[in-house]
C-alpha cells in the first residue's frame, strides 16, 4: 500500500486513493526526496476517526477531506489538504 | 416454411458458435525486476545524456507462490520515473520533469498530463523483444541543479493471449549502480532513507 503510486498513468484503478488512509494514520514520514511515490508529512490520525468522519452527507472526497479537517485536528493537519491533492482529490 | 426452418437452424448454429464468454482466470502476481543508471556519475554537464535501463526475461518467479511463470504477451508493463530538482539550501523538492529532454530507445518515456503530477512525473512503457522485457531510456540534462530521479514500481494489467485477466507487479529495484546516496546526505542533513527510497532513487548533479 505504501508503494502504490497515483502516478502512474497505466493503473487503471489509480483513482483510488489506497495508500491514502494509511499515510493519514502512520507515523512513517515518506518524502519525494527520499525516493517514495508521495511526500507524507501527515501522521496520528485514528481508525476511530477516519471512520466517524464519513458522515450520511458525505459523497467526494473532496467532502470528506473538509469534514476531517473541520472536525479532527492535530499537528500534522496543516498538512492534510497536500496529502490529498497528490492522490489527485 | 422451409425459410423459416433454415432460418432458427441458422440462429441456434450461431448461438451456439458464440456460447457465453469463458470465465476469467484471475492471476495477480508479484515479480521482481532490476535496473541500472549510466553512467552512474554524481555529476554531469548540460547536454550529457543519462541512461536507465531494465531488461528481464518474460519468465519470472511469483514472489506469492514461489512458481515460475512465463508472462509473455503483456498487454503492457507501465511504470513512473520521478523527477525532482532540489533548490540549493532548500528542503522541499520541486517537479524537473522539463529540465531535461527525453529520448526512447526501446520502450518509451513520455508525459502525461491526467495525473496528479505531470510536471514532476514521466511514465515508462517496456517492450518485449525476444522474450524479454525491455527498457532504455535517456534524460538530456537542460539545466543545472541538484536533481533526483524516484523509480516507481511497474505494473501489468492483464495480457493479450486466453490468460488475459492475469495481471502482474513488479518490484523495479535500481542495482548495479552508484545512487550517490551522500549527496543527498549533504542537501537535506538527518535524512532518512527507507528501504523502499533506496531500492528506487538516485541523485546527482547537473554543472
Amino acid at each position: 500500500m505504501e508503494n502504490f503510486d497515483p502516478n502512474l498513468s497505466t493503473d487503471h484503478f489509480k483513482w483510488i486513493p489506497k495508500g491514502l488512509f494509511y499515510d493519514l494514520l502512520d507515523p512513517a514520514n515518506e518524502t519525494l526526496l527520499a525516493g517514495n511515490p508521495v511526500n507524507d508529512y501527515v501522521s496520528g490520525y485514528t481508525n476511530a476517526q477516519m471512520f466517524s468522519t464519513f458522515q450520511s452527507n458525505i459523497y467526494t472526497l473532496q467532502d470528506y477531506r473538509a469534514r476531517l479537517l473541520q472536525t479532527v485536528a492535530n499537528t500534522t493537519s496543516s498538512q492534510v489538504t497536500g496529502l490529498f491533492a497528490q492522490y489527485h482529490y | 416454411m422451409k425459410n423459416l426452418i433454415v432460418s432458427v437452424t441458422l440462429l441456434i448454429v450461431a448461438v451456439i458458435n458464440s456460447g457465453c464468454p469463458k470465465p476469467c482466470i484471475e492471476a495477480n502476481y508479484s515479480f521482481a525486476a532490476n535496473s541500472q543508471i549510466t553512467p552512474d556519475l554524481d555529476s554531469v554537464k548540460v547536454g550529457d545524456t543519462i541512461f536507465l535501463t531494465s531488461s528481464f526475461s518474460t519468465k519470472l518467479t511469483d514472489h506469492a507462490s514461489g512458481q515460475m511463470i512465463d508472462y509473455g504477451n503483456s498487454t503492457g508493463i507501465g511504470s513512473t520515473l520521478a523527477v525532482s530538482n532540489l533548490p540549493i539550501g532548500d528542503t522541499i523538492a520541486k517537479d524537473a520533469v522539463f529540465n531535461f529532454d527525453y529520448t526512447s530507445l526501446s520502450g518509451r518515456v513520455y508525459n502525461d498530463r491526467n495525473i496528479p503530477r505531470p510536471d514532476g512525473v514521466q511514465q515508462l512503457t517496456y517492450q518485449e523483444i525476444g522474450g524479454n522485457y525491455v527498457l532504455k531510456v535517456g534524460l538530456i540534462a537542460k539545466q543545472t541543479g541538484n536533481y533526483i530521479l524516484g523509480l516507481g514500481d511497474g505494473l501489468s494489467n492483464g495480457r493479450n493471449t486466453s490468460r488475459s485477466c492475469e495481471k502482474a507487479s513488479f518490484n523495479i529495484s535500481i542495482n548495479n549502480t552508484n545512487q550517490h546516496f551522500y549527496l543527498i546526505e549533504n542537501w537535506v542533513p538527518g535524512i532518512i532513507l527507507n528501504d523502499y527510497g533506496k531500492k528506487h532513487v538516485y541523485y546527482f548533479k547537473v554543472y
